[in-house]
C-alpha cells in the first residue's frame, strides 16, 4: 500500500513540476517540494522497517534495490537542490522514480533470508556504491533531457520568465548534467572494483565475462566516453545531453535488462 | 610518424576504440543462439579484443608520461602572499615581476590534477594483472566426495571429512553450505572449515566453497504388517530386493526430500532438502512382477501407520536416509589478482581526486588596465576578489 501511495505521491511531484516550471508559480512550487519531501521521508522510513524486520541490509534482491534506486534518485535530487539550486529537473527526477518503484510492483515483496553467498561485508560498499553511481546518473540523465526538451521547445516547458534567461538556463543545464556524471562515474567505478573483489572471495575470479558484470563495464565505458568528450572541451552541450542519455540506457540494460534476459551468476540478486 | 602517434592516441582515437571495445563485450555477453556462427564468449580472448585492450593500456601509459611529465615542469615555487588574507580559503600564491610587469598566480588542491593519472595507471595496473591472470592462473574445478582424498599438489592433500549445509531455523532456507576439510600439507595436518564468502588458502592455492550434490546410498525402513513389525530393511532407490522373513520383494520406488500435498492433491516436494522426507514402498510377490501387491508411503518418525492406513495390510515407516554429499570446490592460483586489485583501488581513488578534488588556478596580471584572467574560480569568489581588488 505504502509502495503504491508513493509511485503517486512521486508522479504528482513530477507533473506538477512541469506545469510549475511552464506556469512560474512559485506557491505550487513549494507545494511540490513538500510533496517530494514528504514522499522521500516515507520511502526512506519503508525502507529502514524492511531492513529492521529482515535483520539484514534492505538491498539483495530486485524488489529491494529499485526501491533503494527511487529513492536515492529522490536524495539527489534533493542534493541538487540544495546545492545546484536545480528546482526544474525535479519533472523528469519524480517520473523517473515513480517508474522505478512501479517496476517493483511486478516482483514480490516477500523478504527472504539471505543466501549464503551474499553473507559477506562487501554487500553494502558494492551494491550501496553502484546505485548511488547508477542514481546519481539519472538525475543526469534527467538535466540532459531537460536541456534538450527546453532547447527544442522551450515554450512547452519555460514559463515566460525564464525564458527571457533561456541561455543561462541551459548552461546551467548543461553544467548540471557533467556534474552529475562527474559525482556517478567514481561509484560506479567503485561498484564495478567492490564486485570485483568479492567475487573473487565468492566464486574464485574476480572477473567471469558474467553479464552482469559485462554491462556494468560498458556502462563504465561509455561514461568514460562522456568524460572524455567533456574534457576534449569541444562537444557541443546538445552532444554532451544525448550521450549521457545513451550512456544511461546502458545503465537501464545493466539493471533491468540483464536480470530479465540474460542467464547470470547475478540473477537470483539485484 | 610524428604526426601519427599524436592522432592515434587522440582523444577522439581513444573514445571510438573504447566504444568498440563495449560493443564487442556487450555481444560477448549474449547466449549462444543459432544466428551466431561463433561462441559469443569466444570474442573475450579473440587477438583482436586483445590487441584494443592493449592499445587502450598503451593509450593509458602515453597519458600517464605526458600528464606526469606537464606537471612535474610547472613552477611550485608557492609562498604565502598579501593576497591570502583576501580570499582566505588556502591558496598557495606565487608573484612574479618580468618586464616590470608584476603577476601574481595562485593556486589550490594542486594534487587534484594527479586524478586522473591514477586512474589511468590504475586501469593500466588492472589490464596487466587480467593479462597475467589469462596467461598464468591456475584455475580449475573440483569434486570431491566425503570420505574421499584428493592431491592438489605434491605436497598439498585434501579430504573431505563432511559436507554440512546449516538451515535458518524460521525459513528453513539454508543459512551455510560448510565443507570440513581435512589438509595434509607436507607434514603438517590440521582441519579448515570452507564455507560461501570464507575461502581457504593453502600455500597459493584458494579454494572456494562452489556448489554440492548429493547420493543417496541407502535407505533404512521398517516394515509393518497389520500394524506389527515385520522387519527392517536396508536398500537404495529402485534396487528389489527380498523380503529374510517372507517370500515378498520390496523396491523403493520414489523418494521425495520434502514431502507436501499440493492444491491438486499431488504429491510435490517443497524443496531439495531433507526437511520431511518420505520413500514410496512397493511390495512384489515376484521379483519381476511389474505390479506391486500394495504401495505406501513411508514418513520419518512415524513408528506406527497413519490414522488412516492403520488398517491397511502392509505399512512402513522410514528409519533414515544415509546420504553422501560431492562438494564442488573451485582451486586458484592466480598470480595476477593482487596487481587487479592494486589497480582498482587507483581507479577508485583516481576517479574520486578527479571527480570530487578540483584544481583552481588563477593568474592576475597587474598592468595600466588591471587585466584579469581567471580559470576555474566560483562564482563567490571573483564577486569577493572583485570587491577587494
Amino acid at each position: 500500500m505504502i509502495i503504491q501511495i508513493l509511485i503517486l505521491d512521486y508522479f504528482i511531484f513530477g507533473f506538477l513540476c512541469f506545469i510549475a516550471s511552464m506556469l512560474e508559480w512559485r506557491k505550487l512550487w513549494c507545494l511540490v517540494l513538500s510533496l517530494a519531501f514528504l514522499g522521500a521521508g516515507l520511502h526512506f522510513f519503508e525502507i529502514l522497517k524492511r531492513g529492521v524486520t529482515a535483520g539484514r541490509l534492505p538491498f539483495t534482491n530486485t524488489y529491494e534495490t529499485l526501491l533503494l534506486m527511487a529513492l536515492l534518485i529522490m536524495l539527489l535530487y534533493f542534493f541538487a537542490l540544495k546545492r545546484y539550486q536545480a528546482v526544474l529537473i525535479g519533472g523528469f527526477v519524480g517520473i523517473l522514480s515513480a517508474l522505478v518503484l512501479a517496476l517493483s510492483c511486478l516482483l514480490s515483496d516477500r523478504i527472504e533470508p539471505l543466501l549464503p553467498s551474499l553473507k559477506s561485508n562487501w554487500l553494502l560498499f558494492h551494491v550501496g556504491s553502484a546505485f548511488v553511481g547508477y542514481s546519481s546518473f539519472a538525475v543526469a540523465a534527467a538535466s540532459g533531457a531537460l536541456y534538450l526538451c527546453a532547447s527544442r521547445w522551450p515554450h512547452f516547458f519555460l514559463g515566460k520568465q525564464i525564458r527571457t534567461q533561456q541561455e543561462d538556463l541551459l548552461k546551467y543545464l548543461h553544467q548540471l548534467t557533467q556534474r552529475f556524471i562527474l559525482i556517478g562515474f567514481p561509484f560506479l567505478t567503485m561498484g564495478v572494483a567492490t564486485g570485483a573483489v568479492w567475487a573473487s572471495v565468492t566464486w574464485g575470479r574476480y572477473w567471469n565475462w558474467d553479464p552482469k558484470e559485462t554491462w556494468a563495464f560498458i556502462a563504465w565505458l561509455c561514461y568514460a566516453v562522456c568524460l572524455h568528450v567533456q574534457r576534449e572541451g569541444t562537444a557541443s552541450p546538445q552532444k554532451i545531453a544525448w550521450t549521457s542519455l545513451a550512456a544511461f540506457a546502458t545503465v537501464l540494460f545493466t539493471y533491468f535488462g540483464v536480470n530479465f534476459w540474460f542467464a547470470s551468476l547475478h540473477a537470483a540478486y539485484a | 610518424m610524428r604526426k601519427l602517434i599524436p592522432f592515434i592516441y587522440s582523444l577522439r582515437v581513444v573514445n571510438i576504440v573504447v566504444l568498440v571495445v563495449a560493443s564487442l563485450v556487450a555481444i560477448g555477453s549474449l547466449p549462444a543462439y543459432d544466428i551466431f556462427p561463433f561462441k559469443p564468449k569466444s570474442i573475450f580472448s579473440h587477438p583482436l579484443f586483445v590487441f584494443l585492450l592493449f592499445y587502450l593500456a598503451l593509450g593509458a601509459c602515453l597519458y600517464l608520461y605526458k600528464k606526469s611529465a606537464l606537471f612535474y615542469s610547472q613552477k611550485t615555487n608557492m609562498k604565502p602572499g598579501i593576497l591570502s588574507s583576501v580570499l582566505a580559503d588556502r591558496f598557495n600564491f606565487s608573484i612574479a615581476r618580468e618586464e616590470g610587469r608584476l603577476t601574481v598566480e595562485t593556486m589550490k588542491n594542486q594534487w587534484g590534477k594527479w586524478g586522473g593519472p591514477l586512474l589511468h595507471f590504475g586501469m593500466l595496473l588492472v589490464l596487466l594483472g587480467g593479462f597475467v591472470t589469462w596467461r598464468f592462473a591456475t584455475i580449475r574445478d573440483i569434486e570431491i566426495n566425503e570420505g574421499e582424498m584428493l592431491a592438489l599438489s605434491d605436497h598439498v592433500k585434501i579430504k573431505l571429512e563432511k559436507f554440512h549445509i546449516d538451515f535458518d531455523a524460521k525459513t528453513l532456507k539454508p543459512a551455510a553450505y560448510t565443507s570440513r576439510l581435512l589438509i595434509q600439507k607436507d607434514k603438517d595436518v590440521f582441519h579448515k572449515e570452507l564455507k560461501v564468502n570464507h575461502p581457504v588458502q593453502i600455500r597459493s592455492w584458494h579454494l572456494f566453497q562452489m556448489r554440492y550434490h548429493y547420493v543417496i546410498t541407502g535407505i533404512k525402513i521398517n516394515l509393518f504388517r497389520s500394524g506389527a513389525f515385520v522387519e527392517n530393511v536396508e536398500l537404495k532407490p529402485g534396487e528389489r530386493k527380498p523380503l529374510q522373513k517372507l517370500p515378498l520383494w520390496i523396491e523403493i520406488t520414489e523418494v521425495i526430500p520434502d514431502f507436501a500435498i499440493d492444491r491438486q492433491k499431488k504429491v510435490v516436494s517443497r524443496s531439495i532438502y531433507f526437511h520431511n522426507p518420505a520413500v514410496r514402498v512397493a511390495l512384489y510377490s515376484e521379483p519381476k512382477a511389474a505390479q506391486p501387491l500394495s504401495q505406501s508411503w513411508a514418513f520419518q518418525g512415524l513408528i506406527m501407520p497413519h490414522e488412516q492406513h492403520k488398517h491397511d495390510e502392509w505399512t512402513a515407516s522410514l528409519n533414515h536416509i544415509h546420504t553422501r554429499y560431492t562438494s564442488g570446490i573451485k582451486v586458484s592460483n592466480d598470480p595476477g589478482a593482487p596487481i587487479v586489485y592494486i589497480g582498482f583501488l587507483g581507479l577508485v581513488l583516481g576517479a574520486f581526486i578527479s571527480s570530487f578534488i578540483r584544481s583552481y588556478v588563477f593568474t592576475i596580471p597587474f598592468d595600466e588596465n588591471n587585466k584579469l584572467n581567471i580559470l576555474n574560480m566560483r562564482r563567490q569568489q571573483v564577486e569577493l576578489l572583485e570587491v577587494q581588488t
